[in-house]
């Protein structure tokens, strides 16, 4: 799991690098060179959807995403257990329904042959971003949950230098 | 029980449960869209949401976050605070107004608070306990002056507000200036009264921190600071860049200037840095998503347009409703991030501000004034941890030395509410 969560930081890192560094051709393209580019803002842009659904999944595991906690003042560190266990049971079983939702949606675009605006590439090749990323949700979601049933000494996947 | 009623409690269950705002949206979509419409309408969700996450105004939150997170771990904010001790450094109290300017520049530079605090907290807190300052009044000190960073544009919660209430980012931007320079030279004068209070006289504060280094040489570590807002909103303004390709400017400069100029990075910094950006602003960006959905299925149930009516018949008042507002906001911001707030809270109440005729603009900056306020109210108080955590002190502790500064904000958020120049003055004039 711990491998699974450092390529996912790794992929992340990534596309938000190469996001930048072309927005930034882009505007290089306009001003200096006068030469619009039009496929790059469409590359970036599906370079983001990509990021967000890979960091869906890392949220996840590193438990980094947004949420009220406010129970965390009210109860026990037992009582807080279970309902942690209820909240990855309820992630898990999110993920499979986002996921199984997501293969169709997808299944629709191939079927269609949807090409993208500006590059012509499959759309499909944009929206199987969502079928990887609830995947990797359900996965990790569901990992954490059986190791919170099973008291697993196994290190989370907090980053370490945080 | 209505539908839209039941949409909310059963979002609001999930919500307090824990579940995370980004799933608390997309369950309750997907439950209203299996009941109401049909599984075969499921694919909505994933649609509309895909939709919504494909938009390049949005990426200029990644490129914000990324820009901020890279300056903070560049050596940058080391150079900020060594120039901003040139002017003030000899100036009685003066740790204490560098924390707030320095806090202020870099604002300038990077979108959140977070990285605000940790930046400028990182280096100040020690340097003022190391010069006779209290530590919990030190401690917050930083935790009031980061949220400087979010008025002070670039600002990462005024983008999500302009994306979700449809207005120029621009404008916000510079709505928020004039709230950002009052609230800063707020504290100052809070840090000159609470000076006597809170410093010890043994230490010499009057000394500055950097006693041995020319001011040439000082300068010249501050530079590529300095210029960073310059280019950024020189840009967006000048109408060169829209706000997103200033943000891609942003962190193409900060890899250069942190990279060559400071040489603060190593491969592996760097990754983690890129790591962590990605990952904090794909957490923004997953709510925004979801939150589409949500925000399409309320509109299409008419709650907004009935939250409207309702409040309307009672009043027609605007400054009273701001007044209900405010209060709604100040409570919501002790135990809901920024962010999360913006995201639920715009759809609802915007139709209710445009048919009271406030300008949109003017409500967007009063609701980040008062979420940053909410950033420093216990329980759910990010820089107060933050900077608790920094300067090693218990967050309880920090409450009492914090009050003169939270009253400091509320003031400046009641001048904000009911001054509307405050806000519109720049736009106005810069802008038309």
């Amino acid at each position: 799991m711990r491998i699974l969560c450092k390529v996912e930081n790794f992929v992340i890192g990534i596309l938000i690098l190469v996001m930048s560094l072309l927005a930034f051709v882009q505007v290089l393209c306009r001003y200096v060179f006068e030469f619009p580019v039009p496929w790059i803002e469409e590359l970036t842009r599906y370079q983001m959807v990509w990021m967000v659904l890979i960091g869906l999944a890392l949220g996840v595991a590193q438990k980094a995403h947004l949420g009220v906690e406010i129970l965390e003042f009210f109860l026990s560190p037992s009582k807080q257990r279970v309902v942690n266990g209820i909240l990855m049971g309820l992630m898990t079983i999110l993920g499979l329904v986002l996921f199984i939702i997501s293969f169709l949606f997808t299944m629709d675009q191939i079927e269609v042959k949807q090409l993208s605006p500006a590059m012509q590439i499959p759309m499909a090749s944009v929206t199987v971003a969502f079928v990887v990323g609830t995947l990797l949700m359900a996965i990790q979601a569901g990992h954490q949950l059986i190791s919170l049933v099973t008291v697993s000494t196994e290190k989370d996947c907090k980053e370490e230098d945080r | 029980m209505s539908i839209p009623v039941l949409i909310i409690i059963a979002f609001l269950l999930m919500v307090i449960l824990g579940l995370p705002i980004a799933f608390s949206f997309a369950a309750v979509s997907l439950g209203f869209l299996a009941l109401e419409m049909g599984t075969s309408s499921l694919m909505l969700l994933i649609s509309r949401t895909f939709g919504a996450i494909d938009s390049f105004p949005l990426m200029a939150i990644p490129f914000f976050v990324l820009a901020g997170d890279l300056m903070k771990d560049s050596g940058i904010s080391r150079g900020l605070v060594s120039f901003v001790e040139l002017f003030m450094g000899k100036v009685k109290g003066g740790l204490g107004h560098v924390t707030v300017l320095a806090s202020m520049f870099f604002g300038a530079i990077s979108g959140s608070s977070a990285a605000t605090v940790a930046a400028i907290g990182g280096i100040m807190i020690p340097e003022m306990v190391s010069r006779g300052y209290n530590k919990k009044y030190a401690t917050a000190l930083v935790a009031s002056s980061g949220f400087l960073g979010i008025l002070i544009p670039p600002s990462v919660p005024l983008i999500v507000y302009g994306i979700s209430a449809q207005v120029s980012i621009a404008r916000l931007f510079l709505g928020a200036v004039g709230p950002g320079v009052i609230m800063g030279i707020g504290f100052m004068i809070v840090n000159r009264f609470m000076f006597k209070r809170y410093v010890t006289e043994s230490s010499d504060p009057y000394d500055s921190v950097t006693p041995k280094v020319s001011s040439i040489n000082v300068t010249k570590q501050a530079i590529p600071a300095l210029f960073m807002p310059i280019i950024i909103l020189g840009g967006i303004y000048s109408g060169a860049f829209t706000p997103t390709e200033a943000g891609a400017v942003a962190v193409v400069y900060a890899l250069l200037a942190g990279g060559l100029y400071y040489r603060g990075f190593t491969p592996k910094k760097l990754l983690n840095i890129l790591g962590g950006s990605a990952l904090t602003s794909s957490v923004i960006l997953i709510i925004i998503g979801f939150a589409g959905v949500f925000g399409w299925i309320i509109t299409t149930q008419q709650v907004p347009a009935k939250l409207s009516d309702f409040v309307t018949g009672i009043t027609q008042n605007p400054y009273l409703v701001l007044v209900i507002l405010n209060i709604i906001y100040l409570i919501l911001g002790t135990f809901m991030e920024t962010i999360t707030a913006i995201v639920i809270t715009t759809p609802i109440f915007l139709p209710l501000i445009l048919a009271l005729g406030i300008d949109p603009i003017h409500f967007g900056v009063i609701m980040s004034v008062n979420l940053c306020v909410g950033l420093i109210t216990p329980p759910m108080a990010l820089n107060l941890l933050m900077a608790s955590k920094i300067g090693k002190v218990n967050v309880y502790e920090i409450i009492r030395p914090l009050m003169p500064f939270l009253i400091t904000s509320i003031v400046v958020l009641l001048l904000v509410t009911y001054i509307p120049q405050i806000v519109l003055f720049l736009p106005n004039v810069l802008l038309d």
